[in-house]
């Protein structure tokens, strides 16, 4: 075997390029040494020069596409670290699926029809990244076979960015689910929602309308009177979700949904205050001037024995006693039925925690308590994991 | 997309970043359709080996697409040059992008270009919104092309798409601004000529942002560079063009109708937009600022009250109130009083939050953001409510004759506003889920442009509907009355249009103007501010003159903003104007003072704004005088004569010479007195010989008032008074009762009622004082008097032409004086650069 520094080639006159067998020559073959035999006129100075050219040229080129290799390395471990450390702090910390409102746009009283192989498109105001789902409002048509619908989000070229996953949905009408099966990776980019009817005719609602034209939904070239109504939902770019908001199907152990800040009933403050951030996809309580808060989040229908897990993150300088707790609907009716709640538990400052009850009932009532909270501090809940088995 | 792909130049210079080259260079090997492109790759003396191994190693990847030049270390503009040269002589390409070796190309980025090149073929390039990345951050720079918005924030990096004829025509980056900014400075050179942008609704490129960088670099030098650029930039910055440009793209008010349409622009046009598009324009400016060119001030108004604010020349000049009242934060409101004589005066403000309180307003003007924050109210009432609670209410008196009577229609079209505003469909919280998702940059709203383009242009704009004619010249005046100074700003002002100027009246005083039409036939537009701060003339002493006291930073605006539309301002006697002389000529407008006459003080010391003129000279381009003798006085002062411009008064008025016939010497020889009562023209000069001479021969009379300062000076009964004489005609009446002209002045100029009696057939016997020398001769078409014996001199000539009234017909029947104003004009015109002269 040859070591470097290789030569760049051989001239040989013919008696030794004959000599050069075996073994040895294997190895300058290997080693892609070009052997040129020589008769007595022929010029080495230039052949050697020509060898010397290609190897530079060969080595350039290497160092090319070296780089081009390593400039796409460095591309993707950018956008790597950035996915990292949006997820780092959602999904190390408390392991709670991030899915947030990102923006709304309200049923109105308009709607369309899409019938077959008609597409219908809506810019959205957000960035693609991060982009977890859409809803729409979207029922059928009387006399009109059940449409069934394709739908992608797609840049302002048509190319596609993400397939949304399309499933059965209400005859009368109600808002329909559009998932990915993750959120969308990458840079920002501004996006479009495309709709395409495969078969059947849908009746997609429109929001009210908007000053702009750009945000009108439009219809091969016809342009609305209003966006789609719609929402979009946030994720960790990257990242699948699991199941999320309210499951008709049977939970079973090995498979959990997620209740986030935007499937519960706005809650009822008793003690401090509530309010909804929906930027963020939590509940934030406050406590009064004594550190006391307690909200109610009435009437939530789960399945008879679900464990239901909080997961909640306390904001303070001190720690505060924290009570997460299931009960028949209608126990807490006011500040004063506190004491019906079992004790609480000590939380440490700043961090995120973990609270879990079991419900006996199909329906029940969410109570949140606060107690010995510095004024000031805060307490979120992110989100709710019904499951039949908690690990 | 359809049709054969354009070609364009990639243009990247590259400078100690060969790693993150290669990523730029690799983002556009990953370009997606059919494009075609050319990559010029300026090695601009980069000191890392590293660099150079690269760069031949791209070059060599694909050496059809990639020219690799290589020079000496000259800076990113001159590199971006030496790239554009390559492009125009060597390849044939429609547009040149210029990609920064630490950015990188979207994938779709070239397949844009070809759509953009194509479908936009009046804009002469492109600028994306900006995504960056590193320290994660996103921009938007959308809305129509605006050279105003442009010339505040650098709405477009150099990474931008520029067509090939917009470096045909000349346009390159400075090489000699290496701290920064020379994108800004190209975008501004193509403005010039121009060239306009167009803001492409997508981020097509990725901006990598790091926390220190050549452009955080400028930006810690920001003052200095900015400052630079607009040196560079004087025809953007400079004679108020910023103010102007401003205007024209940005409408400053809305006047909004009561049935909910609403005019946009300077004055009310009558071509107002439909109440649905109002709304519309209204809730997208809320949403998206920049997409609505949605005006800051709104008035509501009768037609009746903007058409008698019109008639009195005033619309401007309140619309400009209202508009500083409302970028204070203040609701501001007009309330027109009946008064023989016009003044705009501000009225005592208050804080009455109900409505009542102003339902006699003849024009309410609203900010924007009163509307707003009123409609985020629950109910109409509280709407209302909201609508009054911020900011106090700012009134200004219109006093001028024959105001009618404008009920209470504008706080109905207020009202009706607001309410149906609210009752929009747009009116929802979800219509903030219409704003884009990149935030707005540096200048975040049109609000901040508004701002900024007035803090720009000495805190204010120039005067609503000032139309440039190229030949604008502003004559500010403390006062307009029907006295010297103003007869002569008029006469000028006058000849001046008659040779195609425009002129304008800024009126900046404490006193209310006289309303005659004769005074203000002259100017295309008056600016009036009635203010007692105008009136201070309590600044520092030249020479023992005091100047007059800088206006506050809040009233600066309004008083040197409307000035910077101005070919040339000519202050004529307006102390406070001094202290901003200097900025406006150092912007290009040309600077003027008139001088008219050196005063004395009661115990006989020199004073006047001829003083000032000293102070001041280094700030003003001419100083005109009314006389030979005073320009020679300044002259005497060490000022350049090259620097004035004697333009001698002819009679203040046009009128013609009646033939007046020997009056029978029977009757009393008629003397009397004309101008300020006040020691200065010698009234109580007046009063000795008029005392002296009581008897039947003579007949003495007054025709004046006190205007200035009201001297303490007893006027006998029997001495007949007149008033005032307001027109010409009254005063061509007063003439015409006078056989003599008596002037005991103890300072004069060279007063147009000398010229205007010698007209009238009237001898003047007046001190010899100032240029009066210039206009009499003493026996020939006047009589002089010693000033040093003036009283004695004056009984004798007085008793001299009572009794020989063939002198006096003689003194009388002299050449009429001429009138001079014509070549006056014509030779201002040429001192100011603004006509050849003659």
């Amino acid at each position: 075997m040859l070591v470097s520094p290789l030569p760049l080639g051989l001239i040989l006159d013919q008696i030794d390029t004959a000599k050069v067998e075996g073994d040895l020559r294997a190895n300058i073959d290997a080693a892609e040494i070009p052997l040129h035999t020589v008769n007595a006129d022929q010029d080495v100075g230039a052949l050697s020069a020509k060898w010397a050219i290609d190897a530079l040229c060969n080595a350039t080129k290497l160092l090319g596409d070296t780089r081009r290799s390593l400039a796409e390395i460095r591309t993707q471990h950018e956008l790597v670290q950035r996915n990292f450390v949006e997820a780092k702090a959602w999904l190390n910390n408390m392991l709670a699926p991030k899915f947030s409102l990102v923006r709304a746009f309200p049923r109105a009283s308009g709607y369309v029809h899409l019938r077959k192989t008609q597409t219908l498109r809506q810019a959205l105001p957000c960035s693609s990244r991060g982009l977890a789902a859409i809803d729409i409002f979207v029922g059928e048509v009387e006399g009109h076979d059940a449409p069934r619908l394709s739908t992608r989000l797609v840049r302002w070229n048509g190319d596609t960015i993400a397939e949304f996953c399309v499933e059965p949905f209400s005859p009368k009408g109600g808002w329909l689910r559009l998932p990915l099966s993750q959120a969308v990776s990458g840079d920002d980019e501004d996006c479009i929602l495309e709709i395409q009817c495969r078969s059947g005719v849908a009746e997609i609602w429109l929001a009210k309308p908007v000053p702009f034209e750009h945000l009108r939904a439009s219809m091969a070239d016809e342009v609305l009177a209003a966006p789609l109504a719609l929402k979009v939902w946030g994720g960790l770019p990257g990242v699948s979700l699991p199941r999320i908001g309210h499951t008709h199907a049977t939970l079973s152990t090995d498979k959990a949904t997620y209740l986030t800040a935007a499937d519960l009933p706005k809650p009822a403050a008793f003690i401090g205050s509530v309010s909804h951030i929906a930027q963020q996809g939590s509940f934030e309580l406050r406590p009064d001037i004594y550190g006391k808060a307690l909200i109610v989040l009435n009437d939530i229908a789960l399945e008879n024995f679900c464990n239901v897990e909080a997961f909640l993150q306390f904001l303070g300088d001190a720690g505060a006693i924290v009570t997460f707790s299931l009960t028949a609907p209608g126990v807490i009716k006011s500040a004063s039925d506190s004491y019906r709640l079992p004790q609480g538990n000590f939380l440490d400052e700043t961090q995120f925690v973990r609270l879990a009850d079991h419900a006996h009932l199909a329906n029940v009532d969410i109570v949140l308590r606060l107690e010995n909270a510095h004024p000031g501090a805060a307490l979120k809940l992110w989100a709710l994991k019904l499951a039949r088995d908690i690990t | 997309m359809s049709g054969k792909a354009e070609k364009v130049a990639i243009v990247m210079p590259v400078w100690r970043q060969a790693s993150f080259a290669d990523e730029a260079i690799s983002s556009l090997f990953s370009q997606q359709g059919e494009v075609d492109w050319h990559l010029i790759i300026v090695n601009d003396g980069c000191p890392d080996r590293e660099t150079g191994y690269a760069l031949e190693a791209w070059r060599l990847r694909a050496q059809h697409k990639i020219t690799v030049l290589t020079q000496e270390n000259d800076g990113l503009a001159a590199a971006r040059n030496a790239g554009i040269e390559y492009a125009l002589r060597e390849l044939t390409v429609s547009g040149i992008f210029f990609l920064d070796a630490d950015n990188r190309l979207d994938p779709t980025a070239l397949q844009l270009f070809n759509t953009l090149l194509s479908a936009q073929p009046d804009h002469d390039w492109y600028y994306p919104n900006f995504d960056m990345f590193g320290l994660d951050e996103s921009q938007g720079h959308g809305g129509e092309w605006s050279l105003s918005r442009m010339a505040i924030s650098n709405m477009c990096d150099a990474g931008s798409l520029v067509r090939r004829h917009v470096f045909e025509a000349g346009v390159r980056f400075a090489p000699e601004l290496r701290n920064g900014f020379e994108d800004w400075d190209f975008w501004l050179s193509a403005a010039k000529l121009g060239f306009c942008g167009y803001a492409v609704p997508v981020a097509f490129f990725r901006y990598r942002k790091r926390g220190q960088s050549m452009l955080s670099a400028a930006h810690a030098q920001e003052r200095a560079v900015l400052q630079s650029l607009r040196v560079r930039h004087k025809w953007l910055f400079g004679k108020g063009r910023l103010a102007e440009i401003y205007a024209q793209e940005w409408p400053r008010f809305a006047f909004v109708n009561q049935d909910g349409s609403a005019e946009f622009g300077d004055f009310p046009s009558r071509n107002a937009l439909a109440a649905q598009d109002v709304e519309r324009h209204w809730f997208a400016g809320r949403a998206e600022p920049f997409e609505s060119r949605m005006p800051q001030t709104w008035v509501f108004g009768s037609p009746e009250a903007f058409a008698f604010l019109r008639q009195a020349k005033r619309l401007g000049s309140v619309l400009l109130e209202l508009e500083a009242s409302n970028a204070d934060g203040h609701i501001g409101i007009v309330r027109c009083k009946e008064s023989d004589s016009v003044a705009l005066e501000p009225l005592m403000r208050h804080s009455d939050k109900g409505w009542e309180g102003i339902a006699d307003a003849a024009l309410i003007s609203l900010p924007a953001r009163h509307i707003e924050y009123a409609l985020q109210g629950q109910d109409l009432m509280e709407r209302m409510t909201r609508l009054m609670s911020h900011g106090t209410i700012s009134p200004l008196g219109v006093f001028a004759p024959n105001p009618v009577g404008f009920a209470t229609q504008a706080v109905e079209a207020a009202a009706s506003f607001v309410a149906r505003l609210s009752e929009s469909d747009y009116n929802c919280p979800e219509i903030a889920n219409a704003s884009g998702w990149r935030k707005p940059a540096s200048i975040a709203s049109p609000r901040n442009l508004f701002t900024e383009t007035r803090a720009l242009n000495h805190g204010g704009l120039h005067l609503p509907g000032q139309i440039r004619s190229g030949k604008d010249i502003g004559f500010v005046l403390p006062i307009l009355r029907f006295g010297g100074v103003e007869k002569c700003v008029v006469a000028l002002a006058g000849a001046l249009r008659s040779l195609g100027a425009t002129p304008h009246l800024f009126l900046y005083g404490d006193q209310a103007a006289q309303a005659e039409s004769w005074l203000s036939a002259s100017f295309k537009t008056i600016h009036q501010i009635t203010r007692k701060e105008l009136r201070d003339w309590s600044g520092k002493r030249y020479m023992g003159t005091a100047d007059g006291r800088a206006p506050s930073h809040w009233l600066a605006g309004r008083v040197f903003g409307p000035l910077t539309a101005m070919d040339a301002v000519i202050n004529a006697g307006c102390g406070p104007i001094n202290s901003g002389v200097g900025d406006l000529r150092r912007s290009g407008v040309k600077t003027v003072t008139w001088e008219h006459l050196v005063e004395e003080t009661d115990f006989g010391r020199l004073s006047g704004t001829p003083y000032l003129a000293l102070s001041n000279e280094a700030a003003y381009d001419l100083v005109l005088t009314c006389s030979q003798r005073l320009a020679d006085w300044i002259t005497g002062f060490a000022v350049s004569r090259d620097k004035l411009l004697p333009l001698p008064n002819g009679p203040g008025f046009p009128d013609i010479r009646t033939h007046r016939a020997p009056r029978d010497a029977r009757l009393p020889l008629r003397v009397g007195f004309m101008g300020r009562l006040d020691r200065q023209k010698g009234v109580d000069r007046f009063v000795e010989i008029a005392t002296a001479l009581k008897g039947p021969p003579f007949a003495f009379s007054l025709v004046g008032a006190a205007v200035v300062e009201a001297d303490d000076i007893a006027l006998p009964d029997w001495i007949e008074r007149f008033p005032l004489a307001r027109t010409p005609k009254e005063l061509s009446e007063a003439y015409a009762r006078l056989d003599v002209l008596l002037m005991p002045s103890r300072a004069e100029g060279l007063p147009l009622a000398v010229l205007e009696a010698q007209r009238a057939g009237v001898v003047p016997v007046i001190s010899d004082v100032g240029a009066v020398s210039e206009a009499v001769t003493d026996g020939v078409n006047g009589i002089l008097l010693n000033p040093q014996s003036l009283v004695g001199d004056g009984i004798v000539a007085l008793k001299r032409l009572a009794q020989d009234r063939a002198l006096l017909h003689q003194l009388a029947s002299a050449p009429v004086p001429e009138d001079r104003w014509a070549e006056n004009a014509a030779k201002l015109l040429a001192a100011l650069g603004l006509a050849p002269l003659a």
